[in-house]
């Protein structure tokens, strides 16, 4: 039943609720979801990031970034929007080996549209996510 | 007869409609007015009405206004409009006024003629409910931003508390990851419980607002202030320089001052600057009317290009500060505006800010 190995190599999460982190981290581990994951707590830090990334990145290099990003739209610092405004002229966000999923617990029709109309993000999650919501996304991805 | 029978007609619609009639002739240099226009006017019975006092019948910001309608008309564009004007003995009124070039026999254009009609009523009326309207999108505005808040932050303890449950729910849990689940539902009871204190806390403010207001002297909320956070003062090394001569006391609900001052100061010494200590100026004055309380300080600063939008709302915290909560602003700028005071920001990164209140 349980993947004996996991669907993603690097995933990576944006978020401040360090408890929200906390369960990621658990259900990944225990779902075996992916080898590996990043956190960032803030746009800011997931930016610096991904703007000192390789333009080209060789294949070993390849293997360890982030295939699937989940970014929470609140945070201090610099929110999610912030975030995305920056990170589409990044060379990262062009690879079509990675998706970027808002997770938000912001039901505000206004900032879905929003979401929707933005290139790099592949869609919008409202919080709480199943833990087999989850497995799909994370599978979905691969 | 024909015109006689007009004129009946139209003397009646006057008498309804309370229009007054007028007319100016530059080229004669004369000057009428019908005595429904000399009793909207409150004119003496000896009043002369000439082209040259014709302009003193209109409010003072309104005489250029005025003076362009004239010039419109005669260059032949006749005008309707609502404008404020003034009575014999000075006093401003609103009336609905429509004009018309005048022409002589030659059909040349030697002055202008109308009506008006006092709206006083309706238009303070008219200006009264703009500013209810005013009032209300404002506090619509904050509930939206309020109903937001509890939307959000209630949604993200509900689902880190969903999520922790499925987790306890679904196998291989060994006893020091169940420890773990319970030190999370620990946590989130305890955020739960925050928020939902700030939330009380936001509501209560609505509800104080109908509260009487007394006579708060500055001097004494500062010092009942600064008693209360006597021991953050002094960890701070923070120096509070305040000048309450320009308004020393103003009628206020006590406490809102005494959380306003408190959110100002608190603020000053949480976000101060890493390369020296605080040094916060707190002063009051009056200006047009007007009662201004001012704290400026040398802390980090803000953005203002950034966050200036979303400074003043809930749980926006733009520091990477653990104590920073994202409430105090929020509060603060509640209590004013229930007050129907307003409230604003200056700020220079590195260089400090300027909170100004206008109560």
């Amino acid at each position: 039943m349980m993947p004996t190995v996991s669907p993603i190599k690097v995933a990576c999460i944006i978020d401040d609720d360090e408890i929200y982190v906390h369960l990621i981290k658990k259900i990944i581990k225990m779902k075996k979801l992916s080898e590996e994951l990043l956190v960032f707590s803030n746009g800011q830090e997931a930016l610096t990031y991904f703007e000192a990334l390789p333009e080209k990145p060789t294949v070993s290099e390849q293997n360890t970034l982030p295939q699937i990003i989940l970014l929470d739209l609140n945070m201090p610092v610099m929110d999610g929007w912030d975030f995305l405004e920056k990170y589409k002229n990044t060379a990262f966000s062009k690879n079509p080996k990675s998706t970027l999923y808002i997770v938000s617990s912001s039901i505000d029709p206004y900032e879905m549209e929003k979401a929707k109309s933005i290139d790099s993000v592949t869609d919008y999650l409202i919080k709480p996510i199943s833990i087999e919501h989850f497995q799909t996304i994370f599978n979905k991805t691969v | 007869m024909n015109s006689n029978f007009n004129n009946f007609y139209y003397k009646e619609v006057a008498k309804l409609t309370g229009a007054g009639s007028w007319s100016v002739n530059f080229k004669d240099k004369t000057s009428m007015l019908d005595p429904l226009a000399r009793r909207i006017l409150n004119t003496p019975e000896d009043f002369k009405p000439t082209p040259k006092n014709a302009m003193g019948f209109y409010a003072l910001d309104e005489i250029v206004r005025a003076q362009n309608f004239f010039n419109d008309c005669m260059k032949g564009i006749p005008f309707n409009t609502t404008i404020k004007m003034l009575t014999y003995d000075k006093k401003e009124f609103w009336v609905k006024a429509a004009g018309q070039p005048l022409f002589d026999e030659q059909n040349n254009i030697v002055g202008v003629r109308g009506v008006f009609q006092d709206v006083n009523v309706e238009k303070m009326k008219e200006l009264s409910l703009e500013k209810s309207l005013e009032i209300i999108a404002s506090q619509n505005a904050r509930l939206f931003n309020f109903a937001h808040i509890v939307s959000h932050n209630l949604r993200s303890h509900s689902s880190n508390l969903q999520l922790t449950v499925e987790l306890f729910n679904s196998l291989h849990n060994s006893e020091e990851e169940e420890k773990e689940l319970k030190d999370n539902l620990v946590s989130i009871s305890e955020s739960l419980n925050k928020t939902i204190s700030h939330l009380n806390e936001i509501v209560s403010t609505q509800s104080q607002a109908d509260d009487d207001k007394s006579d708060v002297v500055f001097e004494d909320v500062l010092k009942t202030v600064k008693k209360s956070i006597q021991c953050t003062l002094n960890k701070s090394k923070a120096t509070i320089i305040s000048d309450f001569s320009g308004v020393p006391m103003i009628p206020y609900i006590p406490a809102y001052m005494q959380s306003i001052l408190l959110n100002f100061i608190s603020n000053s010494i949480k976000y101060k600057h890493p390369d020296r200590d605080p040094i916060i100026e707190i002063k009051t004055f009056s200006e047009e009317n007007k009662n201004y309380l001012t704290v400026k300080d040398n802390g980090i600063g803000i953005n203002l290009q950034k966050y200036k939008n979303k400074l003043f709302n809930m749980y926006q915290t733009f520091h990477r500060n653990e104590d920073a909560v994202g409430i105090g602003l929020y509060i603060t700028k509640n209590q004013v505006e229930a007050l129907q005071g307003t409230i604003t920001v200056e700020s220079v990164v590195d260089q400090g800010s300027i909170f100004k209140v206008k109560f």
